[in-house]
């Protein structure tokens, strides 16, 4: 089930509702209540906010506090109500979001999101929703996340990126055409950053994905790893991952014209 | 799990794509000297679902006699090409962990060892990372200083100096393995050598330590030369030590550093408390070998004084000084175990003293006075006070060292030498 669950722009009315019934069903999902944010342009997945603490619920989660920027990873599901006024930050937020449920009040709204988004398959709630209706939209969202990650694994078999390339299914990693030797951790270090270019992963993300759990070295196993791997595919002229200071790793977004190059 | 099974799809595809022929499975006795012993790659997979049954009843402390069927069961991280094998019917490594085959309890497995002193870490939320610096000689192959090499500490001699060349060879062995170097210099004897590894989490730099020590004698022997990693060679060169760079983290964050403008945290200084109170008692296993103790006289580099000057070489402990704001490399630096000892045990006794030393809330001594032990007979004394050992490396583990220890100390009485004949006949 999801890590996170952030619900954005919702009034206190329509946010108490919300999280009772979250609550009641999804107890082991943190909730974080989002009201004024900017998306990061330079990584694609970080968004800034705000929270209005006295209007704070007692049942939010109160831990992201103090650090005002947070990563939106894949395992978490932004439930975002949709305002009268269709702006760029919204877009984006959506964009970003890659598991959400859409909120929406009027269907004039509906309609104009729709006129702005094409082949949507968004999950859609209005206001006021039953508890029902959100608890089987959320068990839907959660299988359309399966079904990503699924596709992740399944449909990137080569990446490409300028002079890499990655063959996952055969375990092969060139460089400028040379065969290089990689650990299986760090391929799959590799291959997770690879096909989600522009997507900061945090260590502990990171972690969960290919390690499970690292009882000898912890979160800090990723760093070591990033370092031996970066050593093996990276020179003056090649730099396909960045840190990000304080969060974790993204891999550049320098993708190559042609995949058949 | 899953992800085992994706791993040896992968091991098995990398074996049959570099043409692999054997697989060397290691591990070490429990002084720390690696064993190991090969499989054909016809073999492999078996070995990964079941692991391979192997008589250890040879094998120094790994099981008493009657009950030598042991198994050894691959750790498939561990996984790797050696780079210094033919690319044709090229070998790989895997390192083991020891199970006695019917009773579970009874082999004495280093690197278990070492995971379980993890684990009781782990529970406290702390993950202990290392970084050594590892001291060597390079000799010819009469085991004598290579002629030639007249260079000092750092010196960058220049191209026809063998060891150089050696070095860097190893360096280059290493990185290829995935052990990435942080430096490598000449140290301040002819034909002494430093190499120091990046830092990572203890149990994968014990494996590391295990390798590196392989590959650096390797290479000297493929070169027609020697390589000893013994604790004081000559009597009038200076010893080689294993000086490691320790530290905590607690999450993402290094439990060392220190908020307030100090060298280390709280837990730091109990760590580095714990390290100086226990460490007479960690001698046997950190300095293992009756030679470890000419390393530790007074005089020569050896770290057996206490933190009283400031910068001294000669101090067992050393906070390295770090950039400011850099407290991510917050570390202390641990300069009394030698290049010859066991890392899985001298890695687990010293956490042990660092974490003991944590709970108790210890305190840094102002003065701190040294009682590192002058023999190899003192160092069993010392062990034999209080149970610190017992605990850190677990009781069979000690009782196996103690009784080979004794025996080593016993067998070297025996021995009258020539210093003997040469300083008394004068006069006697």
């Amino acid at each position: 089930m999801f890590d996170r669950i952030f619900l954005v722009g919702f009034n206190i009315r329509s946010e108490d509702r919300l999280i009772k019934i979250l609550d009641e069903s999804f107890h082991s999902s943190r909730i974080i209540s989002i009201n004024n944010f900017k998306i990061d342009q330079k990584s694609s997945n970080q968004i800034t906010y705000s929270i209005n603490k006295e209007q704070s619920h007692p049942l939010l989660s109160h831990e992201e506090e103090k650090d005002s920027i947070i990563n939106v990873e894949m395992e978490d599901l932004s439930i975002i109500n949709l305002p009268y006024t269709y702006s760029k930050e919204y877009s984006n937020l959506i964009e970003t979001s890659i598991i959400k449920i859409l909120s929406i009040e009027n269907f004039t709204i509906y309609e104009s999101y729709l006129s702005n988004n094409e082949n949507n398959n968004d999950q859609i709630i209005s206001i006021p929703t039953s508890n029902n209706d959100l608890a089987m939209r959320i068990q839907i969202a959660n299988k359309n996340l399966k079904l990503i990650k699924k596709n992740i694994s399944q449909s990137e078999k080569i990446i490409v990126y300028k002079n890499l390339k990655i063959d996952t299914e055969k375990y092969l990693v060139t460089l400028e055409n040379k065969k290089i030797d990689l650990t299986f951790k760090e391929l799959e270090l590799l291959k997770v950053l690879a096909s989600n270019p522009g997507r900061v992963f945090s260590r502990e993300n990171l972690l969960k994905n290919i390690w499970d759990y690292d009882y000898y070295g912890g979160t800090r196993t990723v760093d070591v790893h990033v370092r031996r791997l970066r050593r093996k595919i990276e020179d003056h002229k090649n730099n396909f991952i960045e840190t990000i200071w304080n969060v974790g790793y993204k891999f550049n977004e320098i993708k190559s014209g042609n995949i058949n190059e | 799990m899953n992800n085992n099974s994706d791993t040896k799809e992968f091991i098995l595809k990398q074996a049959s794509e570099h043409d692999v022929k054997f697989i060397r499975l290691w591990f070490t006795d429990i002084l720390g000297r690696l064993k190991g012993f090969a499989i054909n790659v016809e073999d492999l997979e078996d070995c990964i679902d079941k692991g391979v049954i192997f008589d250890g009843g040879a094998i120094e402390g790994l099981a008493r006699a009657t009950e030598s069927d042991t198994l050894a069961i691959p750790d498939l991280s561990t996984w790797q090409i050696l780079p210094w094998r033919p690319n044709e019917n090229s070998v790989a490594r895997l390192f083991c962990n020891l199970k006695s085959f019917d009773n579970n309890d009874s082999i004495l497995d280093s690197r278990k060892i070492l995971q379980d002193k993890l684990m009781e870490a782990n529970k406290s939320g702390f993950k202990f990372y290392v970084g050594p610096e590892i001291e060597y000689y390079f000799l010819d192959n009469s085991k004598t200083i290579i002629e030639g090499d007249d260079a000092g500490y750092f010196d960058q001699t220049s191209a026809d100096n063998k060891g150089s060349n050696l070095r860097r060879e190893c360096v280059l062995n290493l990185e290829q393995m995935g052990i990435p170097v942080r430096s490598s210099h000449h140290e301040v004897s002819s034909g002494q050598h430093e190499i120091g590894l990046k830092h990572t989490d203890a149990l994968t730099m014990a494996d590391s330590i295990v390798t590196t020590r392989l590959v650096v004698k390797q290479t000297a022997i493929k070169h027609g030369g020697f390589a000893t990693f013994m604790p004081r060679p000559f009597e009038d060169l200076n010893g080689s030590g294993l000086h490691f760079h320790l530290s905590l983290y607690k999450g993402e964050n290094n439990a060392f550093a220190s908020s307030k403008n100090k060298e280390l945290s709280k837990i730091g200084e109990g760590f580095l408390a714990g390290l100086l109170h226990y460490s007479s008692k960690m001698a046997l296993v950190t300095n293992q070998w009756l030679n470890s103790y000419k390393r530790l006289i007074p005089n020569l580099e050896a770290p057996i004084a206490g933190m009283g000057k400031e910068g001294e070489i000669s101090n067992i402990v050393r906070i390295p000084q770090i950039y400011k704001g850099d407290s991510d490399n917050s570390r202390i630096e641990f300069r009394l175990p030698d290049s010859a000892c066991n890392p899985y045990l001298a890695l687990s006794s010293i956490l042990h003293a660092g974490m003991e030393g944590i709970k108790n809330n210890l305190i840094v001594p102002k003065n701190w006075e040294s009682n590192i032990p002058n023999t190899l007979y003192d160092a069993i004394k010392e062990s034999q006070k209080g149970n610190f050992l017992q605990d850190a490396i677990g009781i069979d583990a000690y009782n196996s060292i103690l009784i080979n220890k004794e025996k080593e100390w016993i067998e070297h009485n025996l021995v009258v030498t020539d210093y003997e004949r040469d300083f008394y006949m004068k006069f006697l």
